[in-house]
């Protein structure tokens, strides 16, 4: 893969980076891959590749690029850390990637030149969705902090293109972006702090929705945060799950340092607490209940939809910790059994939060709906023990040691 | 548990930082502890108590302390890091010490408001001589250019951590130690850096046992001891000891030492991603480091290791596979073969994942009849395991009861 033709302009109140990518060892076509912040110039450093070999590193692993070729400067700690993230992601997606265990051939990062270490201002910025677990990190940091420390959180970054605006179904959901920066003005001025909405396309290079979450997330947070980096010293990532559910991620506490350069450090927070515990601490927070946005089916001026399985999952939380009343932006009233019986589908990356889930329930004498989040997880084990696909790829990886995954992997 | 009366001295050239430690809900006696640095004194940050606040953590939550009081400000970044380390250890070793996932050690100490950094960053690293430590800084001068901020440019070396000064019946070590840091000088001269010895005797609070120590504790001890020189130092560097697929709890990894960072001091898990066999490989071609290498701690003045101990053959054999083995001139003897590694080579649990490394790498350069040998030793460690009644228990408590047999076990004796 060649990344060249870096450019910089600024289209009215927004920077603009963008970049071309050139598949090498695919058939893939160029692609023009951009990053458009709305920030001052002050945030930006000349002719920054990083952005563009942090979005690159994923697709090309997963699609066999041999090499990433930067046609500019690169920091060697982040090229460093870079190979330690590729071998991360080999050790623990080698079946995905339809390799042996033991093969951890890495994706060469070659760059024009070594950048050289320059002194960035100290300053923190947080991703922000508005859900849960980045109002967790927003707070904890404004409680623990004095605003007059650098580590205290100066900066949103709020994206379109990650979650918002990549599904061809729902066309390109910018008018939802607007709406929910628009309802996040309140967050801004109770806390003084800035928004950046950024707008990004690299969620093209890789269409595999399971890379999304499993690998690409981290990195591509990591690489627009990297596009900021002449204004910005350290940056949050709020991490999903807690220590003891901690498992292959695309966002990991062992995987944001090695998203860092030498001047931009990656924090991954919040994995000593559960969810409901971080629930728990934002429940206290009004702006936190009127702004907490989990869904992007929210209709009719609704910033959530309350009856899909996140917000039926966000609303249990809240009743856990006696705050679902208080939570403006969840529809739809108490979550009763039958409408957990319907509506809490589970999957792989939401399993985790259930025994948690179900233990505050219990504590708050409603077993009624413990029990039923105890039934949508047995009817999700029972759809993995039947799912003929599933019982397959087992019996490939830990069997067969993904002879069959390779011998018909199409990527 | 209190940390006040922090102090500096200094006598001829060597500067000393020590504050005194007293237990609150232990019967354990006060400590006076002390960093003794021989560098200049811009490296001595006397300024704020972080290297007692780190050093004392792991012990305080160990020996269940309800808090640590400073007498002073500590960073807030720090503080939440701890909370998440101590969170980390309390979910690796709740079987082992029957703690809630959620108990910490509450400290209490003034809040910074803003802290002045210093003027440059600087890194430096921790250095024992050995093959991790060695590839890290051989690895560090390759991929940055000189002149890039990110370079090495100490090597911290430790009095009174893992060896040197912490086996009584060796006495103070010093003519030792010494010995050690005039080895390492053509190291530090072939790569440009300066050598920082510290001794410390932070190992006095409550991390007098050596299992204990590794696998809790000294992670947090280094940074500790970093903190001690966070005068000049803004990013410092610990070499891992594990590959990715073979991380597992331990006193440092990847998930707790970038827990140990304040807003200004950074700590950095290095090289977990190349198996200790490839480093041995890396290092091979650097000869000065190939000639000062030391792995093992039962050398002494004149010899750097013994040459017979399960680290010293585990290292020859990876020399071995590098082809390195006849020119290296670091042990008292190059013998290797299968009658030795009968007698001595003997599996161990921290050693388990480089035997394996070894077997492939010695299988591919042809020494079969040595590969079988470690092999044999990995069986007869598992035996071992598996012939062991109370392990299996724990093994069977652990995973499949959830402990509720050492809860009972607890809860009959108690009465």
């Amino acid at each position: 893969m060649i990344i060249s033709g870096f450019s910089h302009e600024q289209e009215g109140k927004y920077q603009v980076l963008s970049a071309s990518f050139s598949w090498e060892d695919s058939d893939r076509p160029t692609q023009e891959i951009y990053f458009r912040y709305g920030a001052d110039s002050s945030y930006f450093i000349f002719e920054n590749y990083h952005p563009f070999l942090l979005a690159a590193v994923i697709p090309a692993l997963r699609y066999g690029e041999r090499r990433i070729q930067i046609e500019g400067a690169v920091c060697p700690w982040l090229m460093d850390n870079l190979n330690s993230f590729m071998t991360y992601m080999t050790n623990w997606f080698w079946y995905k990637y339809a390799r042996k265990k033991d093969d951890h051939r890495l994706v060469t990062i070659e760059a024009a030149s070594l950048k050289t270490a320059y002194q960035a201002p100290a300053r923190t910025a947080s991703f922000f969705s508005g859900g849960v677990d980045s109002f967790y990190t927003l707070r904890r940091n404004q409680l623990q902090v004095p605003r007059e420390h650098a580590g205290s959180i100066q900066d949103l970054i709020f994206v379109h293109g990650f979650d918002m605006g990549v599904y061809p179904a729902r066309g390109t959901e910018e008018d939802l972006f607007k709406f929910v920066l628009n309802d996040l003005q309140d967050v801004l001025q109770e806390t003084g702090l800035n928004l950046i909405p950024v707008y990004t396309n690299l969620r093209t290079l890789a269409h595999h929705l399971d890379s999304w979450l499993d690998e690409y997330m981290g990195s591509a947070m990591a690489a627009v945060a990297h596009g900021l980096s002449g204004g910005l010293s350290d940056v949050f990532i709020s991490s999903s799950y807690e220590i003891p559910k901690l498992h292959p991620f695309a966002s990991h506490p062992m995987i944001e340092p090695r998203l860092s350069s030498y001047n931009l450090r990656v924090h991954h927070d919040g994995e000593r607490l559960s969810r409901v515990e971080r629930v728990k601490m934002i429940a206290d927070w009004p702006i936190a209940l009127a702004s907490l946005r989990v869904c992007f089916e929210g209709k009719d001026g609704e910033m959530n939809c309350g009856s899909c399985p996140k917000c039926i999952r966000t609303k249990l939380e809240l009743l856990s910790v006696g705050k679902l009343q208080d939570a403006r932006t969840m529809p739809g009233g108490e979550p009763t059994p039958q409408t957990v019986r319907a509506g809490l589908d589970l999957e792989p990356q939401t399993i985790p939060f259930v025994s948690t889930l179900k233990d505050a329930l219990n504590a708050i004498g409603r077993g009624d709906l413990a029990r039923a989040v105890a039934y949508k997880e047995w009817e999700y084990y029972l759809s993995q023990a039947t799912n003929m696909k599933g019982l397959a790829t087992l019996f490939d990886k830990n069997v067969l040691k993904g002879a069959l995954k390779r011998k018909f992997s199409v990527v | 548990m209190r940390i006040f009366d922090l102090q500096t001295s200094t006598s001829t050239g060597v500067h000393t930082l020590s504050a005194t430690v007293a237990w609150e809900d232990n019967d354990r006696p006060n400590v006076e502890v002390f960093f003794r640095i021989y560098a200049d004194t811009g490296y001595v940050n006397s300024s704020d108590y972080h290297a007692f606040l780190v050093a004392c953590i792991v012990p305080a939550l160990h020996y269940r302390e309800r808090r640590i009081r400073i007498e002073g400000a500590v960073c807030p970044w720090l503080v939440d890091n701890l909370k998440t380390m101590m969170a980390y250890l309390n979910h690796w070793y709740c079987y082992e010490h029957q703690r809630r996932p959620e108990e910490e050690v509450a400290i209490e100490a003034a809040t910074y408001l803003s802290h002045d950094p210093v003027p440059h960053r600087r890194v430096g690293m921790f250095f024992s001589g050995g093959v991790d430590s060695i590839y890290t800084l051989r690895k560090n001068q390759l991929t940055l250019p000189a002149g890039h901020a990110g370079r090495i440019q100490d090597l911290i070396f430790l009095h009174g951590f893992d060896s040197y000064g912490n086996r009584p019946k060796q006495g103070t070590e010093e003519e030792a130690f010494w010995y050690f840091v005039k080895e390492c000088q053509p190291i530090a001269a072939d790569a440009n850096v300066n050598i920082i010895p510290v001794w410390t005797n932070l190992r006095n609070v409550g991390m007098e046992d050596t299992g204990f120590f590794v696998r809790e504790c000294f992670g947090a001890t280094l940074g500790a001891v970093a903190y001690a020189l966070s005068g000049k130092l803004t990013d410092v560097v610990i070499a891992s000891s594990d590959h990715i697929a073979d991380l597992r709890p331990w006193g440092s990894t990847p998930l707790t030492d970038p827990r140990l960072s304040s807003f200004h001091v950074h700590f950095h898990h290095d090289a977990e991603k190349i198996k200790r066999i490839e480093k041995v490989q890396a290092i091979a071609d650097w000869q000065v480091g190939l000639d000062h290498l030391r792995v093992c701690f039962s050398g002494g003045p004149g010899t750097l290791n013994c040459g017979e101990c399960e680290k010293c053959l585990r290292t020859k054999l990876a020399l071995l596979c590098a082809g390195k083995h006849e020119t290296t001139k670091v042990f008292k003897n190059n013998d290797l073969n299968v009658g030795l590694l009968l007698k001595a080579f003997n599996a161990t649990e921290a050693s388990l994942p480089y035997s394996k490394e070894l077997i492939q790498g010695l299988r591919q350069t042809g020494h079969h009849a040595l590969a079988w040998i470690v092999s044999l030793k990995r069986l007869q460690f598992y035996l071992t395991k598996a012939m062991n009644l109370r392990e299996v228990v724990t093994k069977v408590d652990k995973n499949l009861c959830r402990g509720r047999l050492k809860k009972l076990y607890l809860r009959l004796t108690s009465q």
